[in-house]
């Protein structure tokens, strides 16, 4: 039984990470997660709402409250149809980069949350969902 | 608006720039420019950047600041960032965030003691 | 009575055949009329010559065989007007003593002929009574093999219907028996013989006997049952549950009934077993609701365990959070110094936990130097060790320095295999010596009292 509470975040503009990382921190506070997870959330989230904006231009980020019952998260999901990943596993290494970024993004992003998925396709575009438990 | 949100002060022979709470990507350019121009203008030593009231750091705001530490340097100077927040630290180290050759100091006093300037 | 030469030869000139004197030689030197209108006058020239205008004797001529033998000699031959002579040589002494054969012929041709075309009808009858023959005895073999057929398929027709597992029955239109299978026999417990020519009604229980023949009644007109279920008695007493279906028989006239044939499903057992299961069944559903019931209490307590089970664990987890803090303090030993001595094995939540109070106590403080003493802890593990450095880094960044005291032979090791960089960490044996460390750091000196 996952009770899941949701919203979305049009990513289609530089601002629009602002935005993702306030929408994103209101939701994790509320959950009542820690100042330090928040900051952990806040940032994983700031790194993939940029992903979509530098390599596909838009996309879309949703949020989902998770609750189990015995536990409480957040997944946030981020989804493009922009050029897609040819090697997930490259991606993953750290100091990667195909852009102006440092490259620590999906794998640092990765180290701050608790699960990360990726789905790809090469001309179809990227899914991360990624996930942060309530500890305590 | 983001020209607003970043002054960059000069305080005896350094800048200070106070950093705020989410900072655009615009806001973090302009801070770049800002810091360069005022180096540029300005005598001085080095740059204290106050992120105290900072809540989130993310690669790109890192990787300006490395910049901007760096051209400083280049410049003469040295970039000292005070006031981090215990979470944004964890975070940063946890991401692999590097700062490149700025130095950090707990608050804008011990950072401007850092520089070596006593006001 | 003698005769005179010229009566016997007016005798020869009027016989109805052929008479001629032959030398040896083949000439002809007597010929009668007969010979003469048919043949001509030989004028001295040889019979073959004459006949036949050849050089030389006919190869089928058989007219000097009686010279040979001294006998008369009798043998056909067909002369050259076509017509057929049965011919008698006998040898003959001329009065001047010469060998002669006198040859008489008379024409057979019409006897032939008549023989001949006797023989042909005869031959002809011989062959079309050996065609009929033939065609008779096909027939006959034919009509025995169907004979033979229809027996077979008679008795196929009969072992069908007497060894069928079905019970199958035959009844005229009065109902009587005609036929009764060994399946009815042993559906009924009768014997054959003893029910056929009876009437049906003898096969059915009491109760039903009325209504079961006017079913059979229904088939007399021609209709016939799908499926009619007729209980048939036993001779026993017990009654068997019969499931039916029946086919009238007709006389070539199509409307006349000749008989009804009948056959049957012992659907008794099957009956049976149905209601054996619907009560098993209702069983069952009886048993899953107690079952049902029982499980529902039980889920009840198990509920009302887990509940507080739950409480107990809440409690557990708040009395660990709170040991948790107790168990890793931040303390500050000195203006601008904080120390986090660690005892025990560090999992990686503690470090974590460790990680944000000790970061907090710096900015808290302001302390420049963090002092984390590990000399109580045994062992680290990758993940810990991956924390502990992180823990360096960050407290860097906030601008303080970390000095390490305390690390014992195994931590090194494990440091060092997982190649942990620690050049640029501050490590010191004892908590002491860290300590002077960090007075060093912040400019203190530890002056003895004089």
């Amino acid at each position: 039984m996952i009770e899941c509470n949701h919203g979305t975040v049009v990513i289609s503009d530089e601002s629009d990470i602002i935005v993702a990382r306030k929408t994103i921190r209101e939701v994790s506070e509320k959950l009542g997660f820690s100042l330090t997870d928040v900051t952990r959330i806040v940032t994983a989230a700031s790194e993939l709402a940029r992903n979509i904006f530098v390599y596909a231009g838009s996309g879309v980020m949703s949020w989902c409250i998770l609750d189990t019952g015995n536990l409480v998260g957040i997944e946030l999901t981020f989804e493009d149809h922009g050029p897609g990943i040819a090697d997930l596993k490259q991606v993953m290494q750290e100091g990667y980069s195909t852009s102006k970024g440092l490259g620590l993004g999906l794998p640092g992003s990765r180290r701050l949350m608790d699960d990360m998925e990726i789905r790809s396709r090469v001309g179809e575009g990227t899914t991360v969902v990624v996930k942060k438990w309530r500890r305590g | 608006m983001a020209d607003d949100n970043i002054s960059v002060i000069k305080i005896h022979d350094v800048l200070l720039v106070t950093v705020p709470p989410d900072p655009d990507d615009g806001s973090v350019n302009i801070l770049q420019y800002k810091v360069l121009k005022g180096m540029e203008r300005h005598r001085v030593k080095g740059l204290v950047l106050d992120i105290s009231a900072c809540q989130t750091v993310d690669s790109f705001f890192a990787r300006v600041i490395a910049e901007t530490a760096q051209m400083v340097v280049l410049m003469g100077g040295q970039t000292v960032i005070a006031g981090m927040q215990p979470s944004v630290a964890i975070t940063a180290t946890q991401l692999g965030l590097k700062i490149g050759n700025a130095l950090t100091a707990l608050t804008v006093e011990h950072a401007l003691h850092k520089i070596g300037t006593t006001i | 009575m003698a005769l005179d030469r010229q009566q016997f030869n007016d005798i020869l000139e009027q016989l109805p055949a052929y008479l001629i004197l032959l030398t040896p030689d083949y000439q002809v030197p007597f010929a009668n009329r007969f010979f003469r209108e048919r043949f001509g006058q030989a004028h001295g020239r040889r019979c073959y010559e004459h006949l036949f205008g050849r050089d030389e004797p006919c190869d089928i001529c058989e007219s000097f065989v009686t010279l040979e033998t001294g006998r008369p000699h009798e043998w056909q031959w067909n002369g050259p007007d076509g017509r057929n002579y049965h011919i008698l040589d006998i040898p003959f002494t001329d009065e001047d003593g010469s060998t002669l054969i006198l040859e008489m012929g008379i024409d057979v041709t019409k006897y032939k002929q008549a023989e001949e075309e006797l023989q042909k009808a005869h031959d002809a009858l011989e062959s079309s009574v050996a065609e009929r023959t033939a065609e008779l005895n096909q027939e006959l073999a034919q009509r025995l093999q169907a004979e033979e057929a229809f027996r077979e398929t008679n008795a196929y027709l009969e072992n069908l219907i007497n060894y069928a597992n079905a019970p199958i029955i035959v009844w005229d239109p009065d109902y009587k028996i005609v036929r009764f299978n060994h399946a009815f026999e042993r559906l009924t417990g009768y014997v054959a013989d003893e029910v056929i020519g009876k009437s049906l009604e003898i096969l059915f229980p009491d109760a039903q006997r009325e209504e079961s023949m006017a079913l059979i009644r229904c088939t007399a007109p021609g209709e016939r049952w799908e499926v009619v279920e007729i209980a048939i008695a036993h001779v026993d007493g017990s009654v068997r549950t019969v499931l039916w279906n029946s086919a009238t028989i007709f006389r070539e006239d199509g409307i006349t009934v000749e008989a009804t044939i009948a056959q049957g499903q012992d659907i008794t057992e099957r009956k049976k077993a149905e209601e054996e299961l619907i009560k098993s069944h209702e069983e069952l559903e009886l048993r899953v609701q107690e079952r049902t019931a029982d499980l529902e209490k039980l889920n009840e307590t198990l509920r009302a365990e887990i509940e507080e089970r739950k409480r107990a664990e809440e409690i557990i987890s708040r009395q660990a959070q709170e040991i948790l803090e107790v168990s890793t303090p931040v303390i500050q030993i000195w203006d601008g110094i904080v120390t986090v001595p660690l005892i025990g094995t560090l999992d990686s939540r503690r470090t974590q936990q460790l990680m944000e109070q000790l970061l907090q106590k710096i900015v808290e403080t302001g302390s420049l130097v963090a002092l984390i003493d590990v000399t109580g802890v045994p062992t680290i593990d990758t993940k810990t060790a991956q924390y502990l450095i992180e823990t360096i880094s960050a407290v860097r960044l906030l601008g303080a320095e970390v000095v390490l005291t305390g690390i014992r032979p195994e931590i090194a090791r494990t440091l060092v295999q997982l190649g942990t960089d620690l050049s640029n960490v501050n490590t010191r044996s004892s908590f002491s010596a860290g300590l002077l460390f960090a007075f060093n750091l912040l400019k203190l000196e530890v002056v003895k009292q004089t």
